[in-house]
């Protein structure tokens, strides 16, 4: 996923209303949203990616900073978006929501359907890591954010964003160690 | 979190990167070539992480867009204005799952064109047809309640139909009368139906007869002799006894 190409006249431009820069923003920001969603809360990516890109459309106006500071108030707007659903469906007590483990061994056909079949499977392994490792990792990957921008995101300090990365990347070597050995081994 | 509280990792030190080399290989910087063996499956993930996005992704680019300037357009203006701000986030869930439901109405339709023939025919179960009658009402589509329900039922009137011996006219008055519960005048006064009542194609269903609706006189009239009384007498969904009762309009 590129750049915003003439980052400054595409957000001005989508500040007044006009389709093609908010097509634009749309085409940068809303892939990334959804696939970040889609391993921390599969069940409803769609839903809370869909509010969140009204939100980031609608107050553009509010916004300040270059491309990586839009990238970082994006996930910021949408990981607040899937905390109020998180404390909404805590309060109606609703059904419980599959697993990470389930959402990677499986994944609904529609999403499935709606992503690449290489990123596809590398959500389902980022699904495997602890929820906090798997959310550093999808900053960084997927959002294109730095550690200091995650930081501020997940409310932690760097360094503590610095040691999750470096557990998941580590973790997730493993698993790709052990997935190598058991397919020579059989 | 500390690594030391994850019992899957190898203990530190074993397939540890750096700082720097952490940063770049998330950042997409480094080719298989350039990390561990053990991190080239890792390098290859990050990668399909950040591939551009596909045309389903961006499936929904129009209506987000479109979405997205009719909130602008809604908002109020910055001074003196006392509209409120309609609720963010709303509008365009609803439009991505009207594409959702989409589906599920063609569902519904087809179900409804269905329910409507049976509620025509009177072959729905009483509340049913009672809410039938009512809902179809309003779209303009004529459907008797169940108050008026003839005693006969779709098993009788289908009964009569394949069992006596009378022809023609005789027969459909006979299934017409036993239909209508007697109210039916079918067949008794020897004029001929109007020929616009008729198809052009004896094979094909007058129009009355495509919205399910039973008129025991098209019956009385079918120019092939092999009277029917209505739809539900000949529907072998709508034969049983629960909800194969046959009725003629009032």
């Amino acid at each position: 996923m590129g750049p915003i190409e003439d980052f400054e006249r595409t957000i001005q431009a989508a500040r007044d209303g006009q389709g093609w820069a908010l097509g634009e923003l749309f085409r940068n920001l809303y892939p990334r949203i959804v696939r970040y969603l889609r391993v921390l809360e599969p069940s409803d990516a769609e839903d809370v990616a869909s509010d969140a890109w009204l939100d980031i459309s609608t107050g553009l106006d509010r916004f300040e900073g270059d491309e990586v500071g839009l990238r970082a108030w994006a996930f910021t707007i949408a990981r607040r978006r899937m905390i109020d659903l998180r404390r909404r469906r805590a309060r109606r007590s609703g059904p419980p929501r599959r697993s990470l483990d389930e959402r990677a061994r499986g994944g609904a056909i529609e999403e499935k359907a709606m992503t690449q079949l290489a990123t596809q499977a590398a959500l389902e392994r980022i699904a495997t890591l602890p929820p906090e490792q798997a959310e550093v990792v999808l900053l960084r990957a997927v959002g294109g954010l730095p550690v200091a921008e995650i930081a501020k995101i997940m409310d932690k300090q760097p360094g503590t964003v610095r040691a999750l990365q470096q557990s998941a990347l580590r973790r997730l070597a493993t698993q790709a160690t052990e997935r190598t050995e058991e397919a020579i081994t059989r | 979190m500390s690594t030391s509280d994850d019992p899957t990792v190898r203990p530190t030190g074993d397939l540890m990167l750096d700082e720097r080399t952490v940063d770049h290989l998330l950042d997409g910087l480094l080719g298989p070539q350039e990390v561990p063996a053990e991190y080239v499956a890792v390098v290859d993930m990050v990668r399909a992480l950040s591939l551009p996005p596909s045309p389903a992704e961006l499936s929904m680019q129009t209506v987000a867009v479109e979405a997205a300037l009719t909130e602008l357009a809604l908002r109020p203006a910055p001074r003196g204005s006392k509209t409120p701000t309609p609720a963010s986030g709303q509008r365009w869930s609803e439009r991505s799952r009207f594409f959702r439901a989409k589906v599920a109405s063609l569902v519904l339709v087809g179900t409804l064109i269905a329910t409507t023939g049976l509620a025509a025919a009177g072959a729905l179960p009483a509340p049913l047809q009672d809410a039938a009658s009512k809902v179809l009402a309003k779209v303009g589509i004529s459907v008797p309640t169940s108050d008026g329900h003839p005693a006969s039922s779709g098993e009788e009137i289908s009964k009569i139909a394949t069992t006596t011996d009378a022809t023609g006219v005789d027969k459909g008055a006979g299934i017409s009368t036993a239909a209508s519960g007697g109210r039916s005048q079918a067949g008794q006064n020897d004029k001929p139906s109007p020929p616009a009542a008729h198809p052009a194609n004896p094979s094909q269903p007058a129009p009355n007869g495509a919205h399910g609706k039973s008129d025991a006189s098209h019956a009385v009239q079918d120019p092939s002799g092999n009277a029917h009384a209505s739809g539900a007498a000949n529907d072998p969904s709508a034969s049983g006894q629960e909800h194969g009762k046959s009725r003629a309009p009032a």
